[in-house]
């Protein structure tokens, strides 16, 4: 690092995972951002230093927020950037205080939303070696052969949030739909694309609001593309969304999540099976249990990584490392 | 190529290492039959599913067993975990998985056997009757309940069986038992991967097999023929045999022995898989039926023997790998009997794969391929080969053509023989 830099974290205690202190640190040339802010927060704790030292405490999220700070005229150590930034946020705890009466993971999506608004660059992501080639393999498959569904049996600590996002962004489609009947998938799909900057053009949309139809149409009015997340718990306006999203000449990306798991009874499944055509590619993810993820599903093709291989690539970096 | 992601390689290095351990049981089995500890059923024929069905007709072995893992005691140190792994932990964090129909009651009989057994350890038992801090444990908050108790940093041991499989991350788990007899390929992995949350640096998953029959236990033999199947069809080995030592040579299986564990080498992973035809049993679970059509499926299921004979060499369209008009019965049952017919068809598979060498001995031929043109022209031979194993030969060749049948693995299995 060879310049001054300011820095907010995130973090919660595991015993209150309902609240969250947002703060800022500022870092000079040359430091680590990652010590000097464990430091901070370490040293914020007082005579309870001991909850961090034992692990009770998560630091949910760093952002370098250099280039939102220059904009603000908040370019200089303790300039109070946290406070400028937490008033478009809200949910305090009190009218002063730098507690916010949030979930860290929901906190985090507003900060990430909110820098991502004020031109602030987020940290690009990368993928491991095994993302990038699957990745690769499947957007041919979709965009050069006649395949439509492809079947993407991936194993645990693949990182298949981040990887199937970047298919979506290298596809370049309008509208992803994200469909899990597991609602986790969506918090956790929200939360870890929008810390990167090759998502900061991307809307997030649970297709649960009221309102979600108006947010559709005005991201894609404003030029941006928009990730739908889409329940399959089968509820009364579930159809209703399905046809939304669907009953459109738009390219679509369907990435439907823990396929293996309530997404695979055919109730679930089939109408979504009914909406595939043309203007829609479809990615089935699942971890394991390929046979039940893809019952109702006409697949064309798969692809599968097991965690061996996961580690063949492990080995093979730390052996060029060596070199 | 992709234009808006690059490679960044210090993500390769997150994954944590694992070990394989194959741990024989019968030491401590042996010991409580003699001892009179457990009862004649559990005697004649010791099981997993056994012990859970009734633990207090069977107490005896599995204190023994406890003991002897991690305690040290009882003289059976093929089970001592500390010796086998030497790698000593004042806080030991470990995850038992029992057999997926143990009953809730009976998880927490096994949880309170297991205080008893062990009093110098935390033991949670993961079922929805059992309560942390007033809390009914869900699959919700199971993680955080761990992770509370795991804070208190005393040895830990978390038993569950249906529960905690999935989304449940608990990066100080480094040892994951997998106490049960024969388990699904997809739930086994969900279980194994309890111990691949990264922790900290240097961290090494392991995981322990418990079997009363290593030799026929194939718990970790899908991933490895998978891992072996993916690094062929990506052409990073030129053959299953090259493959197969790739893997091994990545992920470390141990077999437990009194004076330590022993790393398997992939010469003798290959040599015992194909001596007991572990090999084809675990080709037929992980065979990819999404290359045969719903209809297809249900006829290898159903031993519809007309059906290959009269669509034996048009290509099929491949998709769907079961038939959901196939039954007129609600939703729930089409998905049961589906699954019925898939698991059907994949014992077919794996009947052919375990019994190829009588066509190879039949015909007198040295590869599969010599023998099938011998067969082609042989009514005679193909009654015979239908008659040995339930089903055509032309559904045996259509398998094979279509690749469904690995040739690969076929020419692995027997072509050497």
């Amino acid at each position: 690092m060879t310049e001054d830099k300011m820095y907010c974290y995130l973090w919660e205690e595991t015993e209150h995972p309902g609240e969250c202190k947002f703060g800022e640190r500022w870092v000079f040339a040359g430091q680590d951002p990652q010590k000097e802010i464990r430091s901070r927060i370490r040293a914020s704790l007082g005579v309870r230093k001991d909850i961090f030292d034992q692990g009770g405490v998560r630091i949910v999220h760093t952002w370098d927020v250099t280039e939102a700070s220059k904009q603000a005229g908040r370019y200089y150590q303790r300039s109070r950037m946290d406070d400028y930034l937490r008033e478009f946020i809200g949910y305090r705890k009190g009218s002063t205080g730098e507690i916010h009466k949030l979930h860290g993971d929901d906190m985090k999506l507003r900060v990430n939303k909110l820098l991502a608004t004020l031109g602030q660059p987020l940290i690009t992501a990368g993928l491991s070696t095994m993302q990038y080639q699957i990745a690769e393999e499947v957007i041919d498959t979709l965009q050069n052969t006649s395949s439509r569904i492809v079947l993407a049996e991936l194993c645990a600590r693949f990182g298949k949030t981040i990887w199937s996002g970047a298919v979506a962004v290298e596809m370049d489609v309008d509208i992803v739909i994200v469909a899990s009947y597991v609602k986790t998938v969506f918090t956790s799909f929200a939360t870890d694309l929008t810390s990167f900057q090759q998502f900061a053009n991307y809307a997030h949309i649970d297709t649960g609001d009221d309102n979600y139809q108006e947010q559709v149409e005005s991201a894609l009015a404003e030029g941006k593309k928009v990730f739908a997340y889409l329940s399959l718990a089968n509820g009364s306006k579930r159809q209703d969304r399905i046809d939304y999203l669907f009953d459109n000449k738009v390219e679509k990306l369907l990435i439907v999540d823990e396929a293996d798991f309530g997404a695979h009874k055919k109730q679930q499944a089939q109408p979504l099976v009914d909406k595939v055509d043309d203007t829609v590619y479809t990615i089935i993810m699942t971890g394991t249990n390929a046979d039940r993820a893809v019952a109702h599903w006409p697949v064309d093709s798969m692809v599968s990584v097991t965690y061996p291989e996961l580690l063949i690539q492990k080995r093979a970096v730390e052996n060029a490392n060596k070199v | 190529m992709l234009t808006k992601f690059n490679i960044n390689t210090t993500r390769d290095l997150l994954v944590p290492d694992f070990a394989c351990y194959q741990m024989d049981l019968m030491g401590p089995v042996n010991a409580a039959i003699n001892a009179g500890e457990v009862d004649e059923d559990f005697s004649n024929l010791p099981s997993w599913s056994k012990f859970a069905a009734n633990p207090i007709k069977s107490k005896g072995f599995f204190t023994r067993t406890l003991q002897s893992m991690f305690l040290g005691q009882g003289g059976h140190d093929e089970l001592n975990v500390d010796l086998q792994t030497e790698d000593y932990k004042s806080q030991r964090v470990g995850m038992m998985f029992m057999p997926a129909n143990t009953r809730n009651d009976v998880l927490e009989l096994i949880g309170n056997i297991t205080r008893e057994t062990l009093p110098g350890f935390e033991v949670i038992v993961l079922c929805g009757t059992v309560r942390h801090n007033g809390r009914k444990i869900t699959n919700r908050n199971a993680e955080r309940a761990v992770k509370e108790i795991v804070e208190q940093g005393r040895p830990t041991l978390i038993i569950a069986a249906q529960m905690a499989q999935r989304s449940f991350s608990v990066p100080e788990i480094t040892e994951l038992y997998l106490a049960y007899d024969k388990g699904e390929n997809g739930a086994t992995l969900q279980k194994m991967s309890r111990t691949l949350t990264p922790g900290d640096i240097g961290k090494v998953g392991r995981i322990f097999s418990l079997s009363f029959d290593p030799n026929r236990d194939d718990k970790f033999d899908a991933m490895i023929i998978e891992t072996a199947q993916n690094l062929v069809k990506r052409a990073e080995a030129k053959s299953l045999r090259e493959a197969m030592s790739n893997v091994l040579g990545t992920m470390d299986i141990w077999k437990c022995t009194p004076d330590g564990a022993i790393k398997i080498s992939s010469d003798d992973y290959l040599k015992e898989a194909l001596e007991v035809k572990r090999i084809g049993r675990v080709l037929g679970k992980i065979v990819n039926l999404n290359l045969l059509t719903p209809a297809e499926v249900t006829a290898l299921a159903t031993g519809n023997s007309q059906y290959f004979k009269t669509n034996r060499v048009g290509k099929a369209q491949m998709g769907k790998t079961r038939n959901t008009q196939a039954n007129g019965g609600t939703p729930n049952h089409v998905n049961n009997n589906a699954q019925k017919e898939i698991a059907k068809a994949r014992e077919v598979i794996t009947s052919i794969y375990e019994n190829l060498d009588i066509i190879i001995l039949g015909t007198g031929s040295k590869i599969m391929v010599d023998a099938f043109d011998q067969l082609e022209n042989d009514i005679d031979m193909q009654n015979a080969v239908e008659e040995e194993f339930g089903v055509p030969y032309s559904t045996i060749y259509g398998l094979f053509e279509r690749n469904v049948i690995s040739q690969d693995w076929v020419e692995l299995l027997y072509d050497e023989a």
